[in-house]
């Protein structure tokens, strides 16, 4: 008895510290919760304007056929982002959630004045994950993007989300940014450097945001990814096309597939699909003069083929690689050199890299970094190593 | 009555004893006194006592009646026994001593002298026969009543294995036993318990295997038992287990005769109660609950394969549901987005908080389960068409419930029936509410810090000297062979380590063939 007495007492001891040590004891029923998936971030005037886009599961729950909306926007402004949504209870009936956030817009104005304050704001907040898209609305307002009715996800943010994921994996130019990589390229040795994906409306715009987008087999209107945005002391100052946007993820050795076109010896187009690429970044120091050697090593097959060219022939195939290689030096040197002299951002890190490797090199041009990296050599070089021919050798019907 | 007249003699007159017995037994209608005479001339009167429809009357009739009546002079006298001691009443006891030896062509024969073996004797079925003059009675055994045989065991089913269960009657289970183990080593002792039933209970062991300690301790708990009855296995099992206060069985049952023999074999101590086909068999420990006789009887890749689902089972009977609340009223982070947003269409226009609503489908179906074993067989398809349709779909069609919870709720019922002991799947059941209240109240925290309870309690647990997790905890490499995962035959030369504690091999040459 004395044990089972014990016991009780144990237990009961038990439930009461459990009361006392929850830190953050928070019970939320789903149902009354509003699901935001995506957040745009405008300007007015000085105020901030907040869009919030969340999910009306009503609708989702596909019993209930229902010619609404599958999401709804919520918008409010106020001086600061958080002042904002809370400002936002008053129009919205379910607590706004945001930990399943997908997409974080902002508008080309917020970001050219700064992007510091939502940054702050964003990971401050317990809720928030750090596995949402962050992007810069080109050529439309934030809450615009998230207006746009979409097909195949019902969703906008999802869609966009989506999007940006798989392109990101078969698309060269397609950069995705998460909210902790931002930071971590903001916070590193490069002047608050960094790159933020671009999207934008493309088509009719009017249409794009009103139900008769999703009726018809052509969308009107769409999101598309639009290539990216440079930032210098946290804030926008221009964009890398989509060339340029390539050139900078096979710097970053992010590109996990992506396709090319090289120019035939005989004219015409060869298509490689570029399956493997490693990247290596090496900082040199030599007599004081600092230097940045990229080493890129790219694997290809060849994936589509419209000019006269003899595939079994081994130097034919060595021949492309060596236009592959001198195309992917080029675009990579003159990508480095635009951003070098139009911006003068360092979007490729090479500052934290020579810290890592120089500190005490590092710590002479730390002050003004932005200057040196504008004068920074960069060397390229590029080895391609075409692998198959794909599940053909030469073309079935030659091209005349 | 009973006890005053006890261990007193029985008296000499016949008329004296018929009465008595009737006295007795209050005139039941089932105490049947068959008076006669011995055959020859000038021989005593005598008279048959016996319960009705205990004895079978076509042997009493062929082996005691027919012998006595027919008998055409008194038994000749043999000088080997000596002249004899007088009676009471002069008259020669090696008289009754000649019929048993000389008269009786049956088995089972003794001979009693007080009136408490008497009562005994012809309750438990026993045909008694007094002869008028003599105090010592005559007890034969031809017991035979209406009994069912040896079935399949309903529990515990298996795909390849022998089929016979254990019936009511003790004696068969112990032949049964025997059957499976002809070794002078198998040891039965046997004792009654229960002054109103006594219930014959055997403790069957192997001696030199089964741990002295552990036969020791079962010796003593039963015979610390003071009842009247004892009416089932569950009697003896709750009067002898370690610790009342758990949720978790600490004595094994089963109804397989084959479960029992290789308990046996490792070095338990199995208990036979009359009246049950369930046997008992201790020391029990966490994992043999998990482990079912046809693990040992399909390969040993799949053995393992189909334990390590039900440990999975276990797992899911009795965390998903807390965890599902957990998640969905504290966490819903950690939903991916698109599942979150699917739940949350589910979860709209549901009036209770989800703990409410597990809640309800969780006693509904305890309802429904516990329907399904009380009600008539013949009802049996309207309750579960009721459970099935009305319960199921128009619930979440009228939204009280949303459909994942159903989904939730089903995966856990069937699962707790994945377990192959009865027994433990209970234990689940009854834990899986406290962890949904804890869930519900502190979300994953609630559930984390009530599995460590249950951990710290499991190892705190043993059965009859045995810590119940083992061989987990204390630990032993060479017993997990036959723990999660069940080892090839051929590897599993020990015996368990805290079973057996002496004659620990099995194979002295072990190792795969070819």
């Amino acid at each position: 008895m004395r044990g089972a007495f014990g016991k009780f007492v144990l237990c009961a001891v038990l439930l009461t510290v459990l009361l006392g040590v929850t830190g953050c004891w928070n019970r939320r029923e789903l149902n009354t919760l509003a699901i935001a998936v995506g957040m745009g971030i405008d300007k007015r005037g000085s105020e901030y304007d907040v869009s919030i886009q969340v999910v009306n599961p009503q609708v989702m729950d596909k019993k209930s056929g229902t010619n609404r909306s599958e999401t709804i926007q919520f918008r409010e402004h106020k001086a600061t982002i958080f002042e904002a949504l809370r400002k936002m209870t008053t129009v919205s009936p379910r607590k706004i959630y945001l930990s399943h956030l997908r997409i974080l817009v902002l508008s080309e104005q917020v970001a050219r004045e700064g992007i510091n304050e939502v940054i702050d704001f964003i990971s401050r907040d317990h809720e928030a994950r750090t596995d949402f898209y962050i992007m810069v609305a080109r050529g439309s307002s934030a809450s615009e993007v998230l207006n746009v009715h979409t097909q195949l996800d019902n969703i906008p943010s999802i869609k966009v989300f989506d999007m940006l994921e798989g392109s990101e994996k078969a698309w060269a130019p397609t950069s995705t940014v998460r909210l902790d990589e931002l930071i971590d390229a903001l916070e590193n040795d490069s002047g608050q450097s960094g790159v933020l994906s671009g999207v934008a409306v493309a088509g009719n715009k009017k249409k794009a945001m009103t139900q008769e987008n999703i009726e018809r087999i052509r969308l009107p209107g769409v999101l598309k990814y639009s290539g990216l945005a440079v930032f210098k002391q946290g804030k926008a100052v221009g964009w890398l096309n989509e060339e340029q946007s390539a050139a900078f993820k096979f710097i970053m050795g992010k590109v996990k597939n992506t396709v090319s076109d090289v120019p035939c010896p005989a004219g015409g187009k060869l298509v490689l699909e570029i399956f493997d690429t490693t990247s290596a970044m090496i900082p040199k120091a030599r007599g004081g003069e600092l230097s940045i050697a990229l080493k890129q090593k790219l694997f290809a097959n060849i994936g589509e083929v419209s000019c006269g060219i003899d595939l079994l022939n081994e130097s034919a195939i060595e021949e492309i690689e060596k236009r592959m290689e001198e195309k992917h030096k080029r675009q990579l040197e003159e990508t480095i050199a635009f951003v070098q002299r139009k911006y003068g951002a360092d979007i490729f890190g090479f500052g934290q890299s020579i810290h890592r490797s120089y500190p005490r090199e590092w710590k002479k041009v730390k002050a003004n970094w932005s200057e040196a990296f504008r004068e920074l050599p960069v060397t390229v070089s590029a080895q391609v190593t075409i692998r198959r021919t794909g599940t053909i050798n030469n073309a079935a019907i030659p091209s005349s | 009555m009973l006890e005053q007249s006890s261990k007193s003699p029985l008296p000499l007159s016949l008329k004296e004893t018929t009465e008595w017995m009737k006295q007795l037994l209050g005139n039941s209608c089932d105490l049947i006194v068959r008076e006669f005479k011995l055959g020859y001339e000038g021989a005593p009167r005598a008279a048959m006592l016996y319960t009705d429809g205990l004895v079978d009357l076509e042997l009493v009739q062929l082996f005691i009646m027919k012998p006595l009546m027919e008998l055409d002079g008194p038994p000749r006298a043999s000088d080997s026994r000596g002249p004899g001691t007088n009676g009471p009443d002069g008259k020669q006891e090696p008289y009754i001593r000649q019929l048993v030896e000389q008269v009786l062509p049956t088995g089972g024969v003794s001979e009693i002298r007080e009136r408490d073996g008497y009562v005994n004797a012809v309750l438990t079925g026993y045909a008694v026969i007094s002869i008028d003059g003599y105090s010592t009675a005559i007890a034969v055994e031809l017991r035979g009543w209406e009994e069912r045989g040896v079935d399949e065991p309903s529990t515990q089913t298996v795909i390849r294995g022998p089929r016979e269960g254990f019936s009511e009657n003790i004696r068969i289970n112990t032949a049964l036993i025997r059957r499976f183990i002809k070794d002078p080593k198998l040891w039965i002792e046997s004792q009654t318990i229960g002054r109103s039933t006594r219930t014959a209970v055997s403790v069957a062991y192997m001696k030199g295997t089964a741990s002295e300690g552990v036969i020791e301790e079962v010796r003593r708990r039963l015979s610390e038992i003071d009842i009247d009855a004892i009416l089932e296995s569950s009697y003896i099992e709750e009067l002898i287990q370690d610790d009342f206060f758990t949720p978790f069985p600490t004595i094994f049952h089963t109804e397989r005769p084959d479960a029992v023999a290789a308990g046996l074999l490792e070095g338990r101590v199995a208990i036979l109660i009359d009246r049950t086909p369930f046997v008992l068999m201790v020391p029990a420990l966490f994992v043999q609950f998990f482990q079912s006789p046809e693990d040992y009887y399909q390969r040993s890749d799949i053995g393992s394969l189909i334990r390590i689902l039900r440990f999975l089972c276990f797992g899911i009977a009795m965390f998903v549901p807390s965890i599902y609340i957990a998640i969905t009223t504290f966490h819903q982070e950690m939903l991916p987005t698109s599942l979150f947003i699917s739940l949350a269409a589910q979860r709209e226009g549901v009036p209770f908080p989800a703990f409410i609503e597990a809640m309800l489908m969780e006693v509904t179906f305890e309802i429904l389960r516990e329907a399904g074993i009380r009600m008539p067989r013949s009802v049996g398809q309207a309750v579960s068409i009721v459970g099935t349709l009305v319960i199921g779909q128009a619930a979440v069609e009228a939204g009280i419930v949303s459909a994942a919870m159903v989904i939730v709720v089903s995966i856990t019922a069937i699962s707790s029936f994945v377990l192959p002991s009865f027994n433990i799947s209970i234990s689940v059941r009854m834990l899986r509410f406290l962890f949904m209240l804890l869930a519900a109240s502190f979300g994953i925290y609630g559930i984390i810090i009530a599995f460590i309870a249950l951990v710290l309690h499991l190892s705190r647990l043993s059965s009859f000297g045995v810590p119940y997790l083992t061989p987990f905890a204390p630990l032993y490499w060479s017993d997990q062979k036959d723990a999660i995962m069940r080892w090839p035959i051929w590897a599993m030369r020990k015996r368990p380590r805290m079973i057996a504690q002496s004659n620990r091999i099995r194979q002295r040459k072990g190792g795969p063939r070819g």
